[in-house]
């Protein structure tokens, strides 16, 4: 048995102390991201039984009606949809992620006339890496940003490419644009917005500049831990790089099971 | 067999400042194993600051450093990277194999140096790694490349994993003897950050060139991508090289 002095005692209390309300301030930070991120997809609230079932039948009216392009966005859709609004936990496979992108992509390139162009460079070791886990939404809203902000002036050639490489224990993902990119000190702000404090989404403001980024570099560092973040790159008319580097954990791990 | 890449190391949010003054801020930078790595950046746009950091000398003011994919402290971190400038670190007085051998910091019990011992050691480093440099030379008698070459193998020796060549001549990258040097030291797992205000310079030997601007990292680009973008943009302001006419491109097989 030990003997502690009174001073020792409070000092050890108020060490775990701390660490237990730190740990309760993750935990509801992350169930605050989790929901922002929900509100986000679900904007006006839309019942989704209504929006997957309404998607349907027009898909169901194009095909009778011989109109296969009509489907297959319509079933793109769906399926957008269907990934965004679900609330079946937050973390998901990689190869989840890429596919959504697809989607997503498909979308754009339905509404702007194939005006942007998606590459994406899989590692060779791809069969291994697919099943790692990933936040829900943690790249569309950082192509999503590249399609509003990097090329509202961009007519043609707008490329943005997506390249993993799979480390031993890590997984990189660059998610590039060669549009207009942003000057110093847009960027030093840019860069400094990740860092602060959780801010309260509000749905009435205006979505703001950033605000999706920050959302993600702040759930990346929930789940993963402050030292894993999104690093970014931009420069004037040579377009934009957003890093994420983030462990390789297998979907089937101790890690997804302890989150469910 | 699908081999794996391997990061060899990783620093984040890196931020240096003195006086209340950002010297460096939130600086990303990364190297798998086999690769080199240029970082290019004007005059004071913090590449030395940055290598200092790297090697020890400065104590950053805030960021995390990962060794083969591990966070590691920052004292830990610079225990495995070395940092050769353009102004020698050896001591001229003193021979190639003292400057080598004695200099260093061993365990031995012993107060004495065992000098027929250490000329052995660097007539078989010479050979090992295909160099002919008299070891009994004094290093102030050595010409500028000799003396980068034996503070490269110095670095060997001390067991870096990580060297930094800030600032070095371009004329000592021409010189066959240090690319010979540096492909034999890349198949021993010493891998090398090559800094540099030259973007030829960089690269004759990079893979991935990082572009310091401002104390901050604003883009990285592979090499082979590096001609289809005009780096002036970087800048604001037209950047004018004087190109030699010997600039070549060495192509050594990956390791």
């Amino acid at each position: 048995m030990k003997i502690l002095t009174n001073k020792k005692f409070y000092k050890i209390l108020d060490i775990h102390t701390k660490d237990a309300v730190k740990q309760m301030e993750r935990y509801y930070e992350n169930e605050i991201l989790k929901k922002q991120t929900e509100l986000l997809m679900l904007q006006n609230q839309i019942n989704p039984h209504f929006l997957y079932n309404a998607l349907e039948c027009i898909r169901a009216e194009a095909v009778m009606n011989d109109n296969p392009k009509i489907a297959d966005m319509t079933y793109t859709i769906s399926n957008f949809f269907r990934y965004s609004i679900s609330t079946k936990g937050d973390l998901v496979t990689l190869s989840d992620e890429i596919n959504v992108i697809h989607n997503y992509m498909k979308i754009q390139q339905y509404r702007f006339r194939d005006r942007f162009s998606l590459k994406v460079n899989l590692p060779d070791t791809w069969a291994n890496v697919k099943d790692s886990i990933i936040p829900k939404l943690t790249l569309q809203p950082i192509v999503e940003n590249s399609i509003v902000h990097a090329f509202n002036d961009v007519i043609e050639n707008a490329l943005i490419t997506i390249e993993i490489v799979h480390t031993k224990k890590h997984i990189n993902i660059r998610v590039s644009d060669n549009g207009k990119g942003m000057d110093n000190n847009k960027l030093q702000q840019l860069k400094y917005s990740l860092d602060q404090e959780p801010v309260i989404y509000e749905p009435s403001k205006k979505k703001g500049n950033g605000l999706a980024l920050w959302n993600v570099n702040r759930r990346l560092k929930l789940v993963f831990g402050d030292e894993y973040s999104l690093s970014i790159y931009s420069s004037p008319d040579l377009g934009t790089d957003v890093e994420i580097h983030i462990p390789y954990i297998s979907i089937n791990s101790d890690f997804t099971k302890k989150d469910d | 067999m699908i081999s794996l890449n391997e990061e060899l190391y990783r620093i984040q949010n890196i931020s240096y400042k003195k006086e209340n003054t950002l010297l460096l801020s939130n600086i990303d930078l990364y190297q798998y194993k086999g690769e080199t790595v240029g970082l290019f950046g004007l005059h004071d746009s913090g590449k030395t600051l940055l290598s200092q950091i790297m090697c020890g000398e400065l104590n950053p003011s805030g960021g995390y450093f990962f060794y083969e994919e591990k966070p590691v402290s920052h004292s830990e971190f610079s225990r495995h990277v070395f940092m050769i400038q353009e102004q020698t670190s050896l001591i001229g007085s003193l021979s190639v194999m003292e400057n080598l051998f004695v200099l260093r910091k061993h365990r031995l019990n012993t107060i004495f140096v065992r000098k027929k011992a250490i000329l052995i050691e660097t007539i078989n480093l010479m050979n090992e790694l295909n160099l002919s440099i008299n070891p009994n030379e004094k290093v102030c008698n050595l010409s500028k490349l000799e003396q980068c070459l034996i503070e490269m193998l110095k670095a060997y020796i001390l067991g870096a994993k990580l060297v930094i060549l800030d600032n070095i001549p371009i004329t000592i990258f021409h010189d066959e003897r240090f690319s010979n040097l540096i492909y034999k030291l890349k198949t021993r797992n010493v891998f090398f950050l090559i800094t540099s205000c030259d973007i030829y310079q960089l690269q004759l030997f990079s893979d991935r060139i990082y572009i310091l601007s401002d104390n901050h990292i604003v883009k990285w680009i592979y090499n082979e991508r590096r001609n289809k973008i005009d780096i002036s943009k970087l800048f604001n302001q037209p950047i004018t090289y004087i190109e030699s006419p010997s600039v070549f491109l060495v192509k050594f097989p990956s390791v």
